[in-house]
Parts: C-alpha cells; structure tokens; sequence
C-alpha cells in the first residue's frame, strides 16, 4: 500500500488542527500566527530550536579514541543549527495568561575540518508539536518531538566499506524515535530564570538495554542588566543546562558565558556571542552512547 | 584563535553599524518579500511526494540584522539566510530514510526603492548523501558558492516580477561548464478574501525558472498553485497550502545530473 495514504490521516489531523484556530480568531482573545512565541526559548538547551554556528576550540579526538583506520573521522570543528518555531495560534484571557499551540524543527550538522573542505560527520533533525503557557512568572510547555540522526556521508569512506569487528567504530545505526516531555519555567525577576524538563521516549532506535526511556533536564539562566548601545539593549548571560539521558544512565552538562543583544529590551528577537563548555555524551544521535567533551565559540539568532 | 579574532571583529563590527541614526536594528520583517515560488528560498515546508512516496522537509529563515534609510523613499539591509532541505525515503512500518540534505548558508544586501527592490546573495550550499545509500552509491563531494542578483518589480499587489543573473564562484565538483546562470519568476495573488471569522485567504500562482549550465544545460522550472493564509492581510507571518510541479534537473546536489520532474502537495510557513 502506499505509504503516503497510510499517513494520510495523519495529514488530516494536522489540517484539522490548523483549521481549528482561526475559528477561534474572530475573537479578540485569539491571534493567529502571532509571529512570537509566549514559552520564552531555553537559551541554555544545546537542542533548542535556533539558528546558531558553532566553532569548536577543542574537542575529544575520535581518530585516537577508535584508531587511524577511522580517517574520515577527525575531531569535530564546526556545528550548524538551522531551527524555527512557528506559533500557529495564541489565546490571551488576561493580561498576565496566554495559551499558545505550534510546531517547531530544527537541523543539526557536525562538521570536520580539512584543510578548506568541511566533511558532514553527522547531522540531527527534529520536528515537533507543542502546547505552551503562561502564568505570572510561571510558564510550561508540553511537546511531542520526533528525532533522526543520520551518519555524514564523509564517513561513507570508512563506513561500511572496511568495518573491523575488534574495536569500538563509528557506526551506522538506526537512530529514530519519539517522545512526549513537558518543560516548567519560572522567572522570578528578569535577571534570572529556573527551569525543568522531563519526558519520555515513547519509540526509541536503538532500543536501550534495560528500557529506560525518561530523560530530564533541569537549567538556569542568569542575566545582567542591559546596557544601552546606542539604538539597541545588551546585557550578559550565563546559563547552566543539565541533562540526564536515562538511556545510557548519564548526565551531560553544558555551561555558555555570552552576551544576548536586542533591538531594546522588550524585543524577543536577539543575537546572541557566547563561549560554552560541553560535557558528558555526544549530542547527536549517531554517536549518543560516544562521551564528548568540547569548548566551542558560538553566535545564536533567536528569532 | 583565528577564529576567536574573527568572531570578535564580526560582532563588534555590527555594534559600530548600529550606532548610526537611521538605523533599525533586527527588524521584524526583511526588506526583500521572500520568492515564495522558488523551492530553495529560506523557509519552513512540508512537502509530500505521493507519486514516489517521498516526503521532504525544509527547515530555514532568514536574519535581517540591519535596514538603513537614508532618505524617504530608499531602504537598505543587510542579513544572513540559512536552511537544510531533506528528503527522506518512505518504506512502510514507519521507515523513513534519509535520502540526501542539503545545507545554505549565507549572506546578502537588498534594498527597497518603491516598487523595485534588488537583493544581492552570496551562499554556500553543500549537498550530502543520506545513509540509505551508503551501500549502493559513493557520494561526491557537493560544495559550491555562488553570488546571486534578483531584481523584483511589484506592478501591484497581486502581480510581482523577479529575475536576474547569478554566477558559481566556486563549483565542487568543478567542471568545464558555464558558471553563469539566470533565475526568473513571477507571483500572481488574489485579492484577500475574508476567511474563517478574522482571518484572511488569498489564491496565488507562482512560475519560477533557472537556467544553469551544468549538465549540458538545464532549465529548473516550478509552477505553485495553492492558498496564502494570514491573520490579517497586512501580516508578513503566513500559512501556505499549495500543490505544484517541478521539472528540470534534481535540487539536491548529490544527483544535480539526474533529471526529475514531480507532483509536490506542500505546506509551508512563512516566518
């Protein structure tokens, strides 16, 4: 049968649910791509959905780690993230709540280095579904998430021409799952924010060992006060993200020092020049099970 | 930390811009309207390829970082775009894999003088092969970088011309073929239609071309059929649904030789 009316109902279902919002819009309480989203982005979550470049200063090298036979596999020296939200409808009752619903997606590329040659080692994509909200200081998202990792085709060269048997490889593996998760953020002032994620793969590729499928995350974000430049607002941020990946049973941390730069304070969209220190396992889902370790110079466009 | 100088300069360089009058710093809309009929314009897509049970995504955007205007009817801006397009096999039990990606990035200059309004690009696009071939094809190193000039005239709001030449500055794998090529296009809209309570709906048509030189000569053409959705006429944010036909040469770099002609049914979100 056709695998394209076996999804079908699925197309139906996401046509219902973008139909159904405009039918709300006729009230002054409801918009309609409101062109924002109203669960402010984890800036802090290395998976969140952005535009950001990432040039690493340092990193694990894989070629030691598994030998000289892995020669397309050089440590990694840059990361692309191309992401977006789109909030497809918004209910506002009171000033200080909103309800919003929307779908995000994101890619993720790992690149090595090569003299002017790039190779792709691995690249991430996700999409997703979410429904957020806001109360007073406090804020929550609720989400489904698919996610695929796909080995770069410069390992092609090793992989899966001349696989040993005898040490750890890098290799092909069918990376494909879905989770439902929920993230509570609370923002007691504008100079700090507190949050926590849990979820749970519902399918999960490869199926880990003793079916541990939760994964949690918890995180701060701390910010200075703004500084004028001129016509536009800056100020400084430090975040902390730490995230426990039942899977494998271990934490992965990442820390960024940067500064955030608006237009003026009350802008959502921003630049954002930070250095972050990653630790714990490799966040692509190729190598998940791999530890990682890297210092890395990065630019985040949060629109 | 060559890396570390350059990202300095680039950063601060930008503050310096900023601190001129007549400046907006990341504007909400871009200057140049987004070529809503051509396939590899930064956006967010859905598309469904019934006659090959292929499915492909877009994910994109494009950064408008600065608009300058240095008198009442000029505007100026600068931004970066960048976007991953991927196209994924579909074998039943759920089983997508990936085919091929696609990788833009880059930057560009436009300006709005009335209704003309230019944009000038420069983008890197790699191409790279999805790991459900990695045991049937060896993949070629796909890496280019090309300068691209789009002159567009708005004669109303439902009628917009675009066209202009581009040029490969760097072509992986090189070849003896020529480097210019020539992209043209017309958007044809509708007027608005009150739809559903508050929002509003309009039809259009889009034919997009480009003429390459690669492969012997191509021409890459799109005709888009479908619905522009917005809240309100004057939102730049809108939903897509259209169908379309795409024949000339395959977008994704990977097979840029292969010829492919196909029924597309697409959403599509326009940040």
């Amino acid at each position: 049968m056709n695998n394209f009316l076996k999804l079908k109902p699925l197309f139906c279902l996401f046509f219902f649910c973008l139909w159904a919002p405009p039918l709300w819009a006729g009230s002054s309480d409801w918009s309609f791509l409101p062109g924002s989203t109203i669960f402010k982005p984890l800036i802090g979550d290395p998976r969140e959905p952005v535009i950001g470049l990432i040039g690493y200063l340092s990193q694990v090298n894989y070629q030691e780690q598994w030998g000289s036979t892995y020669e397309g596999l050089a440590a990694s020296a840059y990361e692309g993230q191309v992401g977006s939200t789109v909030e497809i409808a918004r209910y506002s009752p009171r000033d200080d709540a909103q309800l919003g619903w929307g779908i995000f997606g994101s890619g993720y590329i790992l690149l090595g280095e090569n003299g002017a040659t790039f190779p792709m080692q691995t690249a991430d994509w996700y999409f997703g579904t979410y429904f957020s909200g806001v109360l007073g200081d406090f804020s929550i998202k609720l989400g489904a998430l698919h996610e695929s990792g796909h080995l770069g085709d410069a390992l092609q060269i090793v992989f899966p021409f001349d696989v040993p048997t005898d040490i750890p490889s890098p290799y092909f593996l069918f990376y494909s799952r879905e989770n439902v998760n929920g993230a509570l953020s609370w923002q007691p002032s504008e100079y700090c924010r507190f949050y926590g994620e849990l979820g749970e793969w519902i399918d999960i590729n490869p199926i880990p060992a003793d079916n541990n499928t939760l994964f949690g995350a918890g995180g701060t974000e701390l910010y200075t006060p703004y500084w004028s430049v001129d016509h536009s607002a800056m100020r400084g941020y430090a975040t902390a993200h730490f995230g426990w990946i039942g899977e494998i049973q271990e934490w992965s941390e990442e820390f960024q020092l940067g500064l955030q730069w608006k237009a003026s304070k009350n802008e959502t969209r921003d630049i954002r020049a930070a250095i972050l220190f990653y630790t714990g396992y490799n966040q692509f889902g190729q190598f998940y099970n791999l530890p990682d370790q890297h210092w890395a110079l990065a630019t985040f466009f949060d629109f | 930390m060559r890396r570390f100088f350059i990202f300095i300069l680039c950063f601060w360089g930008l503050a310096a811009a900023v601190r001129a009058d007549r400046w907006t710093f990341l504007p909400a809309e871009p200057l140049f309207n987004p070529l809503i009929g051509d396939l590899r314009e930064p956006q967010d897509a859905l598309i469904a390829r019934p006659e090959e049970n292929h499915f492909e995504g877009a994910i994109g955007q494009a950064i408008e970082f600065l608009q300058w205007q240095p008198n009442e009817t000029d505007k100026w801006a600068w931004g970066i775009e960048g976007a991953s397009f991927l196209e994924l096999d579909s074998l039943g039990d759920a089983s997508f894999p990936l085919r091929v990606s696609d990788w833009y990035l880059g930057t560009y200059f436009s300006e709005k003088s009335g209704a003309f309004s230019n944009r000038l690009e420069f983008e890197h696009v790699s191409s790279h092969l999805g790991d459900e071939f990695f045991y049937q094809i060896t993949a070629i190193v796909y890496s280019r970088e090309s300068l691209r000039l789009t002159t567009s005239y708005d004669f109303s709001e439902n009628f917009r011309l675009y066209g202009g030449p581009c040029y490969w500055t760097h072509l992986s794998p090189d070849s003896d073929d020529p480097r210019f090529f020539f992209h043209v296009g017309a958007e044809f809209y509708t007027g608005y239609s009150r739809f559903i309570f508050a929002t509003h709906l309009r039809g259009y048509f889009t034919y997009d071309l480009k003429i390459l030189g690669e492969a012997g000569g191509v021409a890459d053409q799109t005709f888009e059929a479908g619905f522009q959705w917005r809240w309100k006429s004057d939102s730049h944010q809108s939903v897509r649904i259209a169908a379309f036909y795409y024949t000339g040469n395959y977008l994704y770099g990977q097979f840029y030789q292969d010829p492919d002609n196909y029924l597309g049914l697409g959403i599509f979100f326009d940040p």
